[in-house]
């Protein structure tokens, strides 16, 4: 009601005033001057007053009372532009280049895809994430840690603070595909889980999709984390950087040719580890570095060409005798090494306004690797492994009045290295490989999005794909009915060099439907049908960098999801606050588990260490932010449960029996709040704060005396809960501290993590000891961290 | 700051209080057939379901309050060589089967365990085969200083020990898997202790015996301990599972491989024996998993722990976990005095019983009544013994 009346009084304003102010204009993008037809143009910072009618030349024309207006354009993925129009101007043109090559999307930390589209895209659970405004929350040690970050969003959850990649809607961490500038990530992490490796200075954008998924991506069963990285800069050097506790980062931009050419490169390193015995003997033995380096170009060709190339590498090296060694190896301390190789080039073609071509080709490569040092010659054995992804792909975007098409072809080659033991001069071991796993998947997909009528709209989304093992390689053929291992082998095949050993495929639907009740709230529909051909296999609480990665072949089954969402969406208060809810339902096929005992190291045939079985995961997800004003933050609540069953394979082989269990990072309820107040143009204040219930553990049911010594025994998988966790972080943002307008802009940033000094509880485990067993708790950040970090741009 | 870090990481390890107890009986076999010399033993038992397990937040070491196990009696129980020959076990004591004498192991032949309980439920193991194994071609010792965390009171956070590492050749062509184990001998000049008694001799049909005897005129605490009459050994062994596969060294000498941790109870020349045994694939997979979860850090990398099912099955109902393995092992042993010429510990000569008791002997004072007091016998046992050890050496 109070609503109508504001249109009515509005109305009337229009009424009255007999003079008007006439606006015509065009939006374009500005790097490739392409018309951006789906802009949406604010007047006065009123939704009610916004027009999103930009015609396909990104033509626009708008009529309004003379008055003061202030005029925002503002289109996903690009810098919003902003213009005061004084009263007493009647006619006005405006020509608009939209930057996309800065992070300053929106002054939101996390949107739904762009503006006012929470409540119209029919797509549901895909959120946009601000870098910007990430940066203004506190972080632990002053390292902005993009997968931390999104563990504030509803639906996103890890093992712990050390954990090997994030949990999307009850799926396991390799169920998420993390791409940096669409090249696969296969470790998300440095430092066994410490940091992520995504640098945050070159990131552009954000977008995790965890409900709906276009049809475009593939691969991986539970969503998708869609990161792209700056463009250079076209017009001007930029020197960025900064200094934390933990690294040192610097990016360059250089514009090589104006407005044609540019090249920037960025790069972040740790290498602190030198003061660590300084501060603790026990130290002494650890080495621990990691660095990154990321480079990318654009190459505006002309009107119609451009080229993007991008080049990203990650280095990781850890050295502890307090880690296990290589076992069966005789050899002193050991260290894990991994490196990460990806690379992208794009040509993007523009056919005519409505119509582009964008080609791709991407590589992909990681290879962790351990060492151990033998005692008597200092020579190191190592186990070497790597797996590999090329791909090449092809897609066509089309846009019409009421359509937006996207259709693409991806071929993708895979090369798995299991493990290679590399013995160096050793006298004592042998060298050892594990055949070469290779595969190749084929994909069609399209892509709409159609509006039917102006209440009601559809995102439809099909994907096929193909995906054949290929030889060479020997397939083990077991007895049916037992426990799949050395013993029950019939027989084996051999398969020659590149012929295809299995092949699976099958349909991806993808549909998402919107309707809007009013203005401000819409109802939404989705389903998502997913499949996986790819996956980690791992016998560890959550994977570790080492842990390896396997195709589907004849014995292991892709992985096949199906995901139902629906959801509430409503804004309030001219767009300030904005509320969803969410419920979805996922049921996955084929997931992964290991058998009790499984070994993966150097195995040769891992479908003798695995069993397929069940996923269901369900929750809703309650979301309250606010999005404008000098305080701005988000409040979050979600139910979610996640559980594993295990059905293929023999009773003695089946985890908990073949019963329903809570799966590792199964937390039903959690709680997250993050509040950015903006003081002044100089100072800032962050808080986070996350609770959430504790993880499950498996906890022994008692005693055995056996050989000489107690060990305690276990009957069930995860059957307790450790501590629940909860966790308030603080920090204080400084900008351009010396308040002069310099080109040299400082900000510093103090940050108190773990404000209260929770002792969280990352594990709870049990050690026996000369017939003692005790039972303990690892907490890895138990007190409050506080830091001073340095930011710079010149 | 990575510092800070892994200060944060090494250093925060707390107790967390536990209490859990078991509803269910399992039944535990615990059986090895050697081609040692001597008597061999099998046990059998099952989990206690009125145990209860429990730590408090300040002690993390887990308390049960009554027994966790106890012993399987009455059973019929025989081990079946190369799927025909037959032989009966006897129970010593409750739960402990003793194998007939003239059942040797030997490489090559499978050994298979069946039994029957009291209340007639059969059970029986897979056949396991004895497999050879490597002789030790040579050990050498070197002194810890922080050896054994948490062994001995005396020593508190670490005993320190002398470590055995060896080097052994791999036979080519075959799949070994290994596991060490120890034997230790060590001189003990005290024999009795008596809880408010009184040691005393006496005459017994087969000769001088000798044992502690109530006195209520003592306080209730105070405790006597009687010295030796003559030499004795206390008898230690291992309680660590070692294992090694040879899956990445096959057919390679192998080097400098740490198999024993002795601890350094006291700083007299010792007896050890090392026992380097063979293991079936099998019994090498259950002994690590049960490694896997009794050696847990807590971190990222460990394997989450998971009921482990042995080789032994329930014949009628295959579904019922039984815990446990039974195996057969040939054993290379390797015996050598210790003479403990590299240690640094010199104060802790002769004082066995000090760093196993945390204090000293307290011996009873003559008196009017007592003007001579008895020596205590050593008693033959499993963890004590009056004859010489073979191969004992008194000097280098």
């Amino acid at each position: 009601m109070k609503a109508l009346y504001l249109i009515c009084f509005l109305l009337t304003g229009f009424g009255v005033n007999a003079q008007g102010l006439k606006i015509t204009g065009t939006v374009k993008d500005s790097a490739t001057n392409a018309p951006l037809p789906d802009a949406t143009i604010i007047i006065d910072y009123r939704k009610n007053l916004s027009t999103d009618k930009v015609d396909e030349k990104g033509n626009f024309s708008i009529e309004l009372p003379t008055d003061d207006h202030v005029i925002t354009i503002r289109h996903i993925g690009y810098e919003t532009f902003r213009t005061f129009i004084k009263s007493g101007v009647q006619k006005l043109n405006l020509n608009v280049l939209l930057a996309p090559t800065s992070s300053q999307l929106e002054e939101v930390i996390v949107t739904s895809k762009g503006y006012d589209q929470t409540i119209r895209q029919p797509i549901l659970g895909s959120l946009q994430i601000n870098i910007k405004t990430l940066e203004k929350l506190p972080s632990a040690f002053g390292e902005l840690d993009i997968l931390r970050s999104l563990q504030m969003l509803p639906g996103v959850s890890s093992v712990g603070e050390a954990s090997n990649g994030v949990n999307i809607r009850g799926g396991t961490t390799d169920q998420t595909l993390i791409l940096l500038d669409d090249t696969p990530i296969f470790n998300p992490t440095h430092m066994f889980g410490l940091f992520s490796v995504i640098p945050p200075n070159t990131v552009n954008s954000l977008d995790l999709y965890k409900g709906n998924v276009p049809a475009r991506f593939g691969g991986r069963v539970a969503s998708v984390l869609d990161i792209s990285t700056k463009n250079p800069s076209l017009d001007k050097f930029k020197i960025s950087g900064g200094i934390s506790l933990v690294s040192n980062r610097l990016m360059i931009d250089v514009p090589v040719i104006k407005g044609k050419l540019g090249v920037y490169i960025a790069g972040r390193g740790a290498f602190n580890d030198f003061i660590l015995p300084k501060l603790d003997k026990r130290l002494s033995n650890i080495r621990a570095k990691f660095g990154e380096l990321s480079a990318k170009s654009f190459y505006r060709i002309d009107d119609k060409n451009t080229l993007t190339l991008m080049g990203y590498y990650s280095n990781d090296y850890f050295k502890t005798d307090l880690l296990t060694n290589l076992p069966n190896v005789v050899g002193t301390d050991t260290y894990y090494k991994h490196i990460t190789l990806n690379g992208m080039a794009r040509w993007l073609h523009v056919i005519s306004s409505r119509l582009n071509l964008q080609t791709s080709f991407i590589f992909a490569k990681y290879s962790p690797e351990i060492g151990t040092k033998e005692k008597a010659t200092d020579n190191i054995v190592q186990l070497e492994s790597s797996v590999a992804q090329q791909q090449i792909k092809s897609n066509l975007n089309y846009q019409l009045e009421n359509h937006k098409i996207e259709t693409g072809i991806v071929g993708t080659r895979y090369e798995i290295r299991p493990g290679t033991l590399v013995p160096g001069l050793s006298e004592s071991v042998n060298y050892i490989t594990t055949p070469t796993e290779r595969a190749n998947e084929l994909a069609w997909y399209l892509d709409d999005e159609i509006k039917i009528s102006p209440k009601l709209a559809m995102s439809f989304g099909l994907r096929y794909s193909y995906f054949m093992a290929i030889g060479k390689s020997i397939i083990r053929n077991y007895v049916s009915g037992q426990p799949r291992d050395d013993f029950s082998v019939t027989d084996s095949t051999s398969i020659g060099n590149g012929k295809i050993s299995k092949a699976y495929g099958g349909f991806e639907p993808r549909l998402g439907l919107s309707y809007l009740l009013n203005d401000q709230v819409s109802l939404k529909f989705g389903y998502n049908l997913m499949r996986q051909y790819i996956q980690v296999v791992s016998n560890t609480a959550t994977p570790i960098p080492t842990s390896r990665w396997k195709t589907s072949d004849t014995h292991i089954k892709p992985q096949i999801s199906n995901l139902f969402t629906a959801g509430v969406y409503k804004t309030f208060t001219d767009n300030i606050y904005e509320m969803t809810v969410e419920g979805y339902y996922r049921f996955a096929n084929n997931i992964i588990d290991y058998k009790p005992g499984a070994d993966f190291l150097l195995q040769k045939y891992p479908e003798t260490q695995l069993i397929q079985g069940k996923n269901k995961s369900y929750g809703i997800e309650v979301m309250l932010s606010k999005k404008k004003g000098q305080l701005k933050g988000w409040a979050n609540y979600t139910f979610a449960r996640s559980f594993n069953r295990t059905d293929q394979g023999t009773l003695i082989e089946l985890v908990n029996r073949g019963d329903w269990y809570a799966a590792n990072y199964d937390k039903p309820h959690s709680f997250n709040a993050s509040m950015d107040i903006t003081v002044d143009s100089h100072n800032s204040f962050g808080f986070t704060f996350a609770y959430s219930s504790g993880r499950p553990y498996s906890e022994p049911i008692g005693f055995i005396n056996y050989q000489n010594n107690v060990y305690p025994f276990y009957d069930k998988r995860n059957n307790k809960r450790i501590p629940d966790y909860h966790r308030l972080d603080f920090a204080w943002n400084i900008y351009n501290p010396s308040m002069k307008n310099r080109r040299w802009q400082g900000q510093w940033t103090f940050s108190v993590y773990n404000l209260y000094a929770r002792k969280n509880a990352y594990s709870v485990f049990f050690k026996t000891e000369n017939t003692v067993t005790k039972s303990y708790q690892l907490n890895i950040f138990a007190t409050p961290i506080v830091t001073v970090a340095y930011n710079f741009v010149f | 700051m990575l510092a800070i870090f892994f200060t944060y990481l090494s250093g925060c390890v707390e107790p967390f209080s536990v209490k859990f107890d078991t509803a269910k009986e399992y039944i535990v076999v615990d059986g090895v057939v050697t081609d040692m010399e001597g008597p061999q033993y099998l046990k059998l038992s099952k989990t206690n379901p009125d145990a209860v397990n429990e730590s408090s937040e300040f002690s993390q070491t887990i308390w049960t309050t009554g027994e966790s196990t106890l012993p399987l009696s009455k059973a019929k129980v025989k081990i079946i060589v190369n799927g025909s020959q037959i032989f009966n076990l006897t129970e010593t004591d409750p739960g402990v089967y003793l194998l007939p004498a003239v059942l040797k192991g030997k490489v090559g032949d499978s050994y298979q365990l069946q039994f029957e309980t009291e209340t007639g439920a059969s059970y029986e193991s897979s056949a396991e085969k004895m497999l050879p194994v490597a002789p030790v071609k040579s050990a050498y010792d070197v002194f810890n200083p922080k050896g054994l965390p948490n062994y001995s009171e005396y020593y508190r956070d670490f005993t320190p020990s002398n470590d055995i590492y060896v080097n052994f050749d791999d036979p080519s062509g075959e799949q070994n898997f290994y596991r060490w184990q120890w034997t230790l001998w060590e001189t003990q000049k005290n024999c009795a202790t008596c809880n408010q008694g009184k040691y005393y001799l006496f005459q017994s049909e087969n000769g001088v015996d000798g044992n502690c005897f109530k006195d209520l005129t003592l306080k209730y605490n105070n405790i006597y301990d009687y010295a030796c009459e003559d030499l004795c050994w206390d008898i230690f062994y291992s309680s660590e599972i070692t294992i090694f596969s040879d899956i990445y060294t096959n057919g390679q000498s192998q080097k400098d491989k740490l198999v024993a941790q002795i601890p350094l109870l006291q700083s007299n020349p010792c007896l050890v024996s090392l026992q380097q045994n063979s293991l079936t694939p099998n019994a090498y997979r259950f002994l690590k998993l049960i490694q896997d979860q009794a050696v847990n850090a807590g971190t990222l990398a460990d394997t989450p722990p998971a009921p482990i099912q042995g080789n032994v099955l329930n014949v009628r109902n295959k579904d019922e976990l039984i815990i446990g393995f039974f195996t057969a092992s040939s054993v290379a042993e390797y015996k050598t005095m210790l003479w403990r010429k590299n240690i640094s510990n010199l104060a802790v000569l002769n004082q066995l019983f000090k760093t196993i008791h945390n204090r000293d002997p307290v011996f009873e004072e003559r008196s009017p009544e007592r003007p001579y007091i008895p020596l205590a016998i050593c008693k033959n046992s499993r963890s004590r013994t009056p004859f010489l050890p073979k191969d004992w050496k008194w000097t280098q």
